[in-house]
């Protein structure tokens, strides 16, 4: 058996115990990269690959020679009866978007081709001190700002492994493509709005968005900072309880990061689900989406096979002994995207005023002024979704003259979290420990088949995005395949903190479908590498 | 109450003010994509509101609750930093002269 089919947990043990070197393993991961992975992304990328269409490109770039050194000190460890860590000698990819001392952290943007960032984010600190490999940076959409990787300002972007004509979502897609071509077998990815959840769902892996505060974000750079989330996309539930692990808990470089303790995940998701209570919802039947023509809603509704698999988990669950609670009303999920446009946007220009051409990153040559420095740089710098972004965001902050856009988006996503605690309520009517809910609402489209309109792309997210405005946690696992191939993946949403409760059952349910004939089934990018 | 769309002369203003310089390919599908992206904002004119407006972040227990103290920590590395300027000079970062008369975006 190949080392990249490992988990995270067996390298771990095999590591520590000895029986699998480091270095044996970090050599397993860059081989299956270069078996699988093509042509790198890059600016004003140059394919050189003919099979290129063929491959997964989830890398940016490599960190091999940090890697190697990590391996030896791991190897080391274990050689003097030291402990090496919970991740000792496991790679790890890194979305780009994560600072990490001396290595160049691009965003996917030409903005910051060239910036070279001076300190470790504390997620990816957390990872290197628990003895993880850190292999390279993964792609993803320019700045997190879409849902399927064509964004990036380094092409070629990501493919989906389990079809590589298709996207692999966003905007965590080089990592959920890396996990799921086994080049690494845990990805360090960020959701705002679903960006862990929606590609982890369509490259059939697994996918935990933390509750606000529970990873720290300092030296991520910043999309939406009352919304963003790191967190870990993994080929299995134990090995995304183990990441959580490693990374979660309190930073004083974020002081919005919780000061709870850190429950153990790992004991938790070994207990059985007999009497906790699953619900299901009505109101994550379809997407409510305004047609460009005439402006009026129209409901889309869930694809069969994902709607399907969602009741199909509900039925294993229930033979399980959970109890499933059904018509659970979530009646302000549908403004979930509308308060996204909202929010997102005013956060997301905020932040994106400080890539001025001035302190670090892309700058023009020779401007005749300051005026036109920022100009020029700003708009050769960043690609068109993020243009996109901080417009929408500067016209909603500045057209306040009768309307607060900011304010009323507080209020509506004040109301969208009232649906969830009303649902968790333990004195409530329906008392749940998880709702269950598609991830996506279809799985993984075609390369270009939605690129370019920002509406029907943000939408794809309505399912995953409340749970951002509401700060709560939520999993996404694989759940079979639709008729086509793709990857389905089912989403359960906790209460605060309660990573534990909905790992519990994203476990029990992995492991009563492990025998599943879907399961069996490789992804296609992986059919050709012995 | 029902949103207009962006005029072409109010766009004009928010590309001032984001301080981009745009053709008019880019100009046609971003004015076009903001519209579109208006439509969906549209719908939350339409919703009853509650009176509840408490941040759904607001409940969490956080490190930041209890002020850290006003202490001063020198990074370690500030050469590096200053490094990636454009322009840089013993230790300082260089910027061109504004434009005479205009104001700043």
């Amino acid at each position: 058996m190949s080392y990249t089919k490992l988990s995270a947990l067996d390298i771990a043990q095999k590591v520590q115990a000895g029986e699998l070197k480091a270095l044996d393993m970090l050599e397993a991961s860059l081989a299956q990269i270069q078996a699988v992975d093509g042509d790198f992304g890059q600016l004003d990328g140059q394919v050189t690959d003919p099979n290129t269409d063929k491959k997964v490109h989830a890398f940016i770039s490599l960190t091999k020679d940090l890697a190697l050194a990590q391996a030896e000190a791991v190897d080391a460890k274990v050689q003097k009866g030291e402990d090496a860590g919970l991740l000792a000698g496991v790679p790890v990819s890194i979305k780009d978007i994560f600072a990490l001392d001396g290595t160049v952290t691009t965003a996917a943007s030409r903005m910051l081709h060239n910036y070279r960032a001076p300190y470790t984010a504390t997620a990816v600190q957390k990872l290197i001190d628990a003895g993880a490999l850190i292999v390279g940076k993964v792609n993803l959409d320019e700045f997190t700002f879409g849902s399927s990787n064509e964004s990036s300002a380094y092409q070629p972007a990501s493919n989906n492994p389990w079809n590589t004509a298709h996207v692999p979502g966003g905007s965590s897609g080089g990592s959920a493509a890396a996990v799921a071509a086994e080049e690494t077998p845990l990805s360090l990815g960020t959701d705002t709005g679903g960006s862990i959840r929606q590609p982890a769902a369509f490259c059939g892996v697994v996918g935990l968005k933390p509750s606000y505060g529970r990873i720290s974000r300092y030296g991520l750079i910043a999309f939406a900072s009352s919304l963003d989330c790191p967190g870990p996309l993994a080929r299995n539930v134990p090995d995304a309880a183990l990441m959580l692990q490693v990374m979660a808990g309190s930073d004083q470089r974020d002081e919005n990061t919780s000061i709870l303790p850190v429950p153990n995940y790992l004991e938790a998701i070994q207990q059985d689900v007999k009497g906790l209570r699953i619900g299901l919802s009505p109101d994550y039947a379809g997407i409510a989406y305004p047609n460009p023509e005439t402006g009026a809603f129209e409901v889309i509704p869930v694809q069969r096979e994902v709607n399907q698999a969602v009741l199909d988990a509900a039925e294993c669950l229930a033979k399980l002994g959970a109890e499933i609670v059904e018509d659970v009303p979530m009646p302000h999920t549908r403004y979930g995207i509308p308060v996204y446009f909202v929010v997102s946007r005013i956060e997301a220009a905020s932040n994106l005023n400080r890539m001025d051409g001035v302190k670090y990153g892309f700058s023009v040559v020779d401007p005749k002024d300051l005026q036109d420095l920022y100009r020029r740089t700003r708009s050769e710098g960043f690609g068109m979704q993020p243009k996109l972004r901080i417009l929408m965001g500067a016209y909603l902050s500045a057209s306040s003259k009768n309307l607060n856009y900011y304010q009323l988006a507080s209020q509506v996503r004040a109301m969208v979290r009232k649906d969830f605690d009303l649902a968790f309520d333990a004195t409530g009517a329906h008392r749940l420990d998880a709702l269950l809910t598609p991830t996506t609402p279809t799985s993984a489209f075609k390369r270009a088949e939605l690129f370019g309109d920002s509406v029907l792309m943000q939408y794809a997210d309505q399912m995953t995005v409340s749970v951002n405005h509401a700060g709560l946690p939520a999993v996404t696992v694989p759940a079979g395949l639709d008729d086509a191939g793709l990857p389905i993946g089912i989403q359960l949403i906790g209460n605060d903190f309660r990573e534990d409760t909905i790992l519990r059952v994203a476990n029990a349910y992995e492991q009563a479908t492990s025998d599943a004939a879907w399961r069996k089934i490789r992804p296609m990018a992986l059919q050709e590498v012995k | 109450m029902q949103l207009d769309k962006i005029s072409p002369e109010a766009f004009e203003k928010i590309i001032e003010m984001a301080a981009f310089s745009l053709d008019g390919e880019e100009k046609a599908y971003l004015l076009e994509q903001l519209n579109h992206q208006l439509q969906s904002v549209q719908e939350l004119l339409n919703i009853p509101l509650e009176d509840e407006t408490e941040s759904p972040l607001a409940r969490i227990p956080r490190v930041g609750d209890q002020p850290r103290s006003d202490d001063w920590q020198a990074f370690e590395k500030p050469r590096e930093i200053i490094a990636m300027a454009t322009q840089n000079e013993d230790g300082m970062i260089l910027v061109p002269e504004p434009a005479s008369g205009k104001e700043l975006a």
